[in-house]
This record gives C-alpha cells, structure tokens and sequence, in this order.
C-alpha cells in the first residue's frame, strides 16, 4: 500500500489503516517526543495523545499540503511543547550534547531494525558538533530558519545548505543516498 | 533538467520534510513533487533518513498496552467476533467437562473435542469477517481510484466501438495520463463464450504495436476493471482470446477499437 492509498484509507476511518500508520510511525513520532520530553510515561502518554489528534485532525490534511509525516512529527512536537507546560517542565531540552545521543543509543538493545541504527550510531559518533546542533534545532525543535540562525549564531544563508549537507552525511550512512 | 538538479541540492527540500518552510512555500515544494518524480524520490529518502535518526533516539519501542489504549479510545470496544450465548454456553460445558473429568476421563475427552471444533469453526468465521472487511477495503479504494481517475482534468475517456465481428458491442477507457491509471467499462460487450476471456490492449500505430495492459473477466455483474498503467497510447483494442490471454491479439476477435 503506497502513501496516497493509506491516506485514502485513514479519510475514510479504516481502523486496519490506522494500524499500519501506527506501525509504521509511532517509533519515530516517539522519538522526536522523547527528544523535549525524557520521561518515558510523559512520553508515551504524549504519544497516545498525538495519534488521537492525527485521527481526528486527518481531515484537515492534504498531501497538497506537504508530506504526511512532516504533518504528523509537526503535531508530535506541539503536543510535546503542551506536554511540558502542563507538567510545569522547565523546557531546557535546547542544548542537548552529542554525549547524551551516544548514551542514549549504547542503552537501547531492542532496535527494530540494526543496520539503520548501526548507521544512525556511528553518525551521531563522527557528527560534528554543528550538525547534531542544526537537525536538532531545526527538526526535533522545530526552529524557524530565523530563530536557528539566532540560535547557531551563524548567517541564515548557511543555514538551508549547512542542513542540506548534515542530511546527506547521515544519508549516506543509511545508504540512502 | 539541471534547474531540477539545483533545486534539490538547494537544501529546500530538507527543510520541507523538517517542516521548517511557510505554508507557501511546502505547497509549491508539493507541486514540484508531483510534477517531477526524481524530486519525489529525493523528498522520500530525505525523509526515511529524519525517520530513521527518530526512530534511533526514541529511549524504546512504543510499549504495546499504549497502542491497544490508543485503539480504545478512538474506536470504543476492540472489534471482536460478537460471542453468540450458544459460546457461553460452550465455556460452561468446558467447565462442566472439567468437573466430569474426574469421573470419567473419556466423557472430558469428548467434551473436549467437541470444544475443540467450535473454536476451529469460530477462528474460521472471524477469518472469514477479517477476509470481507479486506476485499471491502480494496473495493473502496477502487472505487475511490476510478472517480479520481474519471475526474481528474487530465483524464481523458475514449469510446471503443463494435468492430466486424460485434457490431452491437462497445466499451469505453478513462486514461488519467497524469498517474497513468488506465479504467475500463466493458458492460457494453457480451459474456464471453466459456473458456474465453476479454484482453485490453494499449496500441502505438505507425508501426502498429500492442500492448497487453490486462484480462477482463465478467463475473459477478462486474463491469468496471483497473488494468494496468499506461504510459504512452494511440488507441485502445478489445479483442476476444482464450483463458490466460495471448501474446499477440487476435485480430479477427477484435471486438472493439477506440483511436485516442
């Protein structure tokens, strides 16, 4: 089933439809989740609550629009932005270091898929300091272009390629390119 | 070709996938996208890669229990096999037969078989109730397929009309030459003979080349058939051919003809 097909489905309420995007994205989703909020319940209770907005809310959406998952990851992350101010969390996730990615990933055994994360591991490893910086501002963050030029303190002409070429490197690792 | 190359390389799309462009400006990026399947195919790997850096840093697999809770409170009950009372009444016979056991190992030995082919019959039934709502899954989508094909400002219908062999007969294509969806209407044409079958052919004239796109066979009242996709077409055909289909079509079956 392609993208234009399960969206088709998702319209109409497939219940068998929300079980393959749940499959396929609830990781991930959980993942730019847990990069503002660290507790896993907060999480995953966060988690529950984007997938009930994505239900309700697909609707509103048009692949016209932009892509699917960009949509849902922009949900994902206002839900989490929500999250933190009801909990009162003082939202100081914004300078995260390459460290706390490396322990992250040494922690986890149960990938889903190894060869990804081998790849995505030994990135965030050889990752230079400015690029984790800018993918995190940018996508997990969801920084404006402006507010990540301020941010990096860097032009905001460097910023797209700057972006451009992070992506490419971890492409390749994925074998992507 | 080269402007499509800058705009890739231009870091635009990146950008589009993280979700950091205006509302404008991801709506022009989504034309592109369509418009181009190379940027297409570039978008999809940029955004398999953010997938996979989330998916790599989430601290663990979504615990299972929050994905049945999710289900829950969007669609009430889960959606079982309703158990009929006769179930109820097997469960209490399971009981029964326990207590029965120890008196009689042969009377539970019974009892149990017994159970044991209701819940054969009933893992049938909920296979059964799983293989409808499949089949009305895809009859939806196709259904949705067509009108957007029939619909769509690129899509064009060309009528087939009865050649030597059936004057009476007709059929018509919608051709979306936009995705290449290619739809036929053949209620117009007479059942088959046994043992035959309908074939489509897309055809390039000047030299005359056809192309099989499919096999129509009309059974239940079916008239509408998704063949495959068609790139490049000068006519349509609808000749008559033996199960399976052929190679080549058999022109003295030729059924019905449309030139685009």
């Amino acid at each position: 089933m392609n993208q234009d097909e399960l969206i088709v489905l998702l319209q109409d309420k497939s219940e068998k439809a929300f079980g393959i995007l749940y499959q396929q994205y609830s990781r991930s989703l959980l993942g730019v989740i847990q990069q503002m909020i660290p507790n896993t319940d907060d999480a995953e209770d966060t988690l529950q609550e984007v997938f009930v907005k994505i239900w309700n809310g697909i609707d509103s959406y048009h692949p016209s629009k932009g892509r699917l998952y960009t949509w849902m990851v922009n949900i994902a992350r206002n839900a989490a932005i929500d999250k933190l101010r009801s909990k009162g969390y003082n939202n100081s996730q914004k300078n995260q270091t390459a460290d706390k990615y490396v322990n992250k990933l040494e922690d986890e055994n149960d990938w889903v898929n190894k060869i990804d994360v081998i790849g995505i591991q030994s990135f965030v490893e050889k990752l230079p300091e400015k690029c984790f910086k800018i993918i995190e501002l940018l996508f997990f963050q969801g920084y404006t272009q402006q507010e990540a030029s301020e941010e990096l303190d860097i032009p905001l002409g460097t910023i797209k390629t700057r972006n451009r070429n992070c992506i490419n490197d971890l492409r390749k690792l994925l074998k992507l390119s | 070709m080269s402007s499509v190359k800058e705009y890739i390389e231009s870091g635009i799309l990146e950008l589009y996938v993280s979700g950091n462009l205006s509302e404008q400006e991801a709506q022009q990026v989504a034309q592109m996208c369509s418009q181009h399947p190379e940027i297409l195919a570039e978008v999809e790997k940029i955004e398999k890669a953010y997938l996979s850096l989330a998916e790599g840093l989430a601290l663990k697999q979504p615990a299972i229990t929050k994905y049945e809770a999710t289900k829950q409170k969007l669609f009430g009950e889960s959606k079982v096999i309703p158990l009929n009372s006769k179930n109820k009444w097997n469960s209490y016979l399971g009981w029964a037969a326990s207590l029965v056991f120890l008196i009689g190992t042969v009377f539970y030995f019974n009892q149990y078989k017994t159970l044991e082919t209701e819940i054969a019959q009933q893992k049938e039934a909920a296979k059964q109730v799983l293989e409808q709502n499949e089949s009305l899954i895809e009859e939806t989508l196709f259904q949705k397929q067509f009108i957007a094909t029939v619909q769509q400002d690129q899509s064009i219908k060309v009528k087939l009309n009865g050649q030597e062999v059936s004057p009476q007969s007709f059929a018509n294509v919608f051709w979306d030459k936009n995705t290449q969806q290619v739809f036929v209407d053949v209620s117009g044409l007479p059942e088959p003979p046994r043992g035959k079958v309908y074939q489509v052919w897309s055809l390039k004239l000047n030299p005359l080349t056809p192309t099989s796109i499919g096999l129509v066979e009309m059974k239940d009242g079916q008239t509408i058939f998704k063949l495959d996709n068609v790139a490049d077409a000068q006519a349509f055909g609808i000749t008559l051919e033996n199960a399976g289909g052929s190679k080549v079509p058999t022109m003295e079956q030729l059924y019905t003809l449309g030139v685009i």
